[in-house]
């Protein structure tokens, strides 16, 4: 499991790592850019699990969606 | 027809999107609606005062909010908060927000809400040094707070009774001034828990202690033309005086017409930095000086802000090496800056002062002299010609005058008076506690643990005013709010594809505003919308905001997304008994009196004595609560 998850931060951050330049996202008063993201997903434990959390409600979603239950 | 109350964001970098989203449904609401539009700079008192006259059925907010608030555009206050949640009785509040908010800690990240202080982030400890923050805490408190203003700069800083501070109690003997005194007596500090502080004693600001400053260096590094590092500082300071980003069409100083040596110096500086011709408008009474570069109008706008009131520095700036920060405070002086005589007590002396209108300038400010071991004098006002905005001026006298002065290479009479309120000692500005008082406050208040040190200087501790945006949708629906809209965690979105996110937040107003009334069948074509989005979205950043921002979507009314959790065991046995829509409108009063008459009816018999007062009682509180009810 531990592997998967380690795997799974590895694709988040080659996908952020392929982000342009202008790549920007904004959470309440925060304001993101690509280098900001990147730096604290390589730094901050509590991030890097808050980015999981919603790759993983996403694909949730999706998976229970695409079944037609929701 | 009837009215409606839109309410705008305060335009910071974060809600430049949303101003254009709750653009497009201004347009929308006003073919069904006598519209309100209060933009930029509205008040509490305004939007009160526009609610009472307009009695509007609708109200949508578009700007930051907090679990127990909107906030607004003035600075301090929140537009709606549940000491005033009672306005939006009988009404459909729409809003876009989510946040918290507070007071100001100094960060290796800048000047931080000490609510978005985390785990992991460097706070300045009281060695001038950013110690790492190992536990952040948060709690409520129902009691008295201390407030403590020092005389000379007026932030206040508020506090629970219990905790310490580091300070130095002022000792009443001899007849030296206080300042020669701490020096020649060596005052000693210590921690002092707040309750037992008084007016006259000190407390302290750590001087910064920056050895090798990561953020500096690597500006400093990437800079590529290190020769003209002076010139671009200089600019910088003239642009957090003067300067505005205005997005594609780049960056604008604005002068009055009578600045000419400023105007040329700025002209000198962008031909100099950039090899381009800046264009000159005049209009009359003041001059405009504009460079067309969309990069460094972004560039500047993320460093420096927009906008007088939200200017802010990098952090690589209040950092850098003290050599580069003169021609900066050369610039920002030259903009914003002045030197006057002040006549006082049949004397005259000079004063420099500086004024701004960004609280977080301001303190950064604060910051940056201190590294100049000037220390000035802040005096907080509010100004009705600035739109009810704060204006923080600083004043230079004595001592710090001199040592600014000759950082600034101006030319001032010497002063008679050398010694200032607040002085150096032991590395840190001693300033005299000034006003000391004791407030009553209910709601959350913030700690946080730091490594080491175990100090951090702060503004404030964070008071907020209690509860949840969840807190202010479920306030407004037991105060009779007939929809309250709105998200119950922070409104995320990529910028890549904001249009897809504002269609989305616009989405269930649209569907009302179209003739559609039942709430629960908007939210359900809503989620679908938001499902459609979800699928459409080539971008998986997108896509997983997109889903965030789906499942915070609160449409709290009858039979949908009504509250059903309470900590309080009263409410939620009303909730039991008499269900989720009369279960929240039961006020305290009405279930004491109810509770009281039947202990009443059932003693009258065998213990009149007791019975009938609490009959009586019962029958006072309810008719208590049935006329404020009226009201």
């Amino acid at each position: 499991m531990m592997s998967d998850l380690k795997e799974l931060e590895k694709i988040i951050l080659s996908y952020l790592e392929s982000r342009p330049p202008g790549f920007k996202w904004v959470k309440g008063f925060e304001v993101y850019d690509k280098q900001k993201t990147i730096e604290l997903f390589k730094k901050s434990e509590e991030f890097r699990k808050y980015i999981i959390e919603q790759v993983l409600k996403l694909a949730t979603d999706l998976f229970i969606r695409g079944k037609g239950e929701k | 027809m009837s009215q409606a109350l839109l309410i705008r964001p305060r335009f910071d970098e974060a809600t430049s999107y949303s101003w254009a989203w709750a653009g497009e449904l201004a347009e929308e609401i006003k073919g069904r609606f006598n519209l309100t539009d209060l933009s930029d700079g509205v008040s509490r008192k305004q939007v009160e005062e526009a609610i009472k006259s307009k009695d509007p059925y609708l109200i949508v907010f578009y700007d930051h909010g907090i679990e127990g608030a909107w906030i607004g555009n003035a600075e301090g206050e929140h537009i709606i908060d549940l000491t005033n949640v009672q306005l939006l009785t009988n009404r459909i509040a729409y809003s876009m927000a989510c946040i918290p908010e507070g007071y100001h800690i100094y960060t290796n990240d800048g000047i931080k809400d000490i609510s978005e202080v985390k785990e992991g982030d460097y706070v300045l400890s009281h060695n001038g040094t950013f110690d790492k923050v190992i536990k952040t805490f948060k709690r409520q408190h129902n009691g008295e707070i201390i407030v403590i203003t020092p005389k000379v700069i007026k932030f206040p800083i508020k506090l629970t009774p219990e905790h310490p501070v580091l300070a130095c109690r002022f000792k009443m003997k001899g007849k030296k001034p206080h300042y020669q005194r701490v020096k020649s007596e060596n005052w000693q500090l210590e921690w002092i828990e707040a309750k037992n502080l008084k007016k006259g004693d000190y407390v302290v600001f750590p001087l910064p202690n920056f050895e090798d400053d990561k953020f500096a260096k690597s500006f400093l590094e990437a800079f590529t033309e290190p020769d003209k590092i002076f010139e671009f500082m200089e600019l910088a300071g003239f642009y957090v005086a003067e300067g505005d980003s205005i997005g594609k069409e780049g960056i604008r100083f604005s002068f009055g017409s009578h600045e000419v040596g400023r105007i040329k110096r700025v002209k000198e500086l962008i031909r100099v930095l950039f090899n381009k011709e800046p264009s000159v408008v005049n209009q009359g009474s003041s001059i405009t000086v504009r460079l067309g570069d969309y990069v460094l109008s972004r560039l500047f706008r993320t460093w420096f802000g927009c906008k007088a009131k939200l200017k802010k520095m990098p952090m690589w700036i209040i950092t850098m090496p003290k050599i580069y920060l003169i021609p900066f405070l050369k610039g920002l002086f030259a903009g914003d800056g002045s030197i006057y005589v002040h006549h006082f007590q049949s004397k005259s002396y000079h004063v420099i002062t500086y004024a701004t209108s960004s609280e977080v300038l301001a303190h950064q400010l604060l910051f940056l002299f201190s590294r100049f071991g000037i220390v000035p004098t802040v005096n907080i006002e509010k100004q009705r010609k600035w739109g009810n905005r704060s204006k923080y001026t600083f004043a230079f006298r004595g001592s710090n005058m001199i040592k600014l002065a000759k950082l600034l290479e101006v030319k001032i009479s010497e002063p008679k008076e050398l010694h200032n309120k607040a002085f150096i000692f032991n590395n840190f500005i001693w300033m005299e506690i000034g006003d000391i008082k004791t407030e009553q406050f209910n709601g959350f208040v913030y700690n946080i643990e730091v490594e080491g040190s175990n100090s951090y200087v702060c503004e404030g501790i964070t008071v907020h005013n209690c509860l949840s945006a969840k807190g202010l949708g479920v306030e407004a629906y037991r105060k009779g709010c007939k929809v309250f809209v709105g998200y119950a965690d922070n409104f995320t979105f990529n910028v890549q594809d904001e249009k897809m996110f504002g269609d989305c937040a616009n989405y269930g107003l649209r569907l009302w505003l179209k003739g559609e009334s039942d709430w629960a069948k908007i939210k359900q074509s809503w989620i679908e919308f938001w499902n459609k989005m979800i699928d459409s979205a080539s971008d998986p950043w997108t896509k997983m905001f997109l889903r965030s921002d789906r499942d915070a979507l609160r449409v709290i009314t009858k039979g949908v997304d009504e509250p059903t959790e309470t900590k309080c065991f009263f409410r939620s046995l009303a909730l039991k008994l008499f269900g989720t829509s009369l279960g929240w409108k039961i006020t305290r009063k009405a279930g004491l009196s109810t509770i009281l008459l039947i202990l009443g009816l059932a003693s009258v018999l065998t213990l009149p004595y007791i019975g009938i007062p609490l009959i009586l009682i019962s029958y006072l509180l309810i008719t208590y609560e049935y006329l404020n009810q009226l009201k």
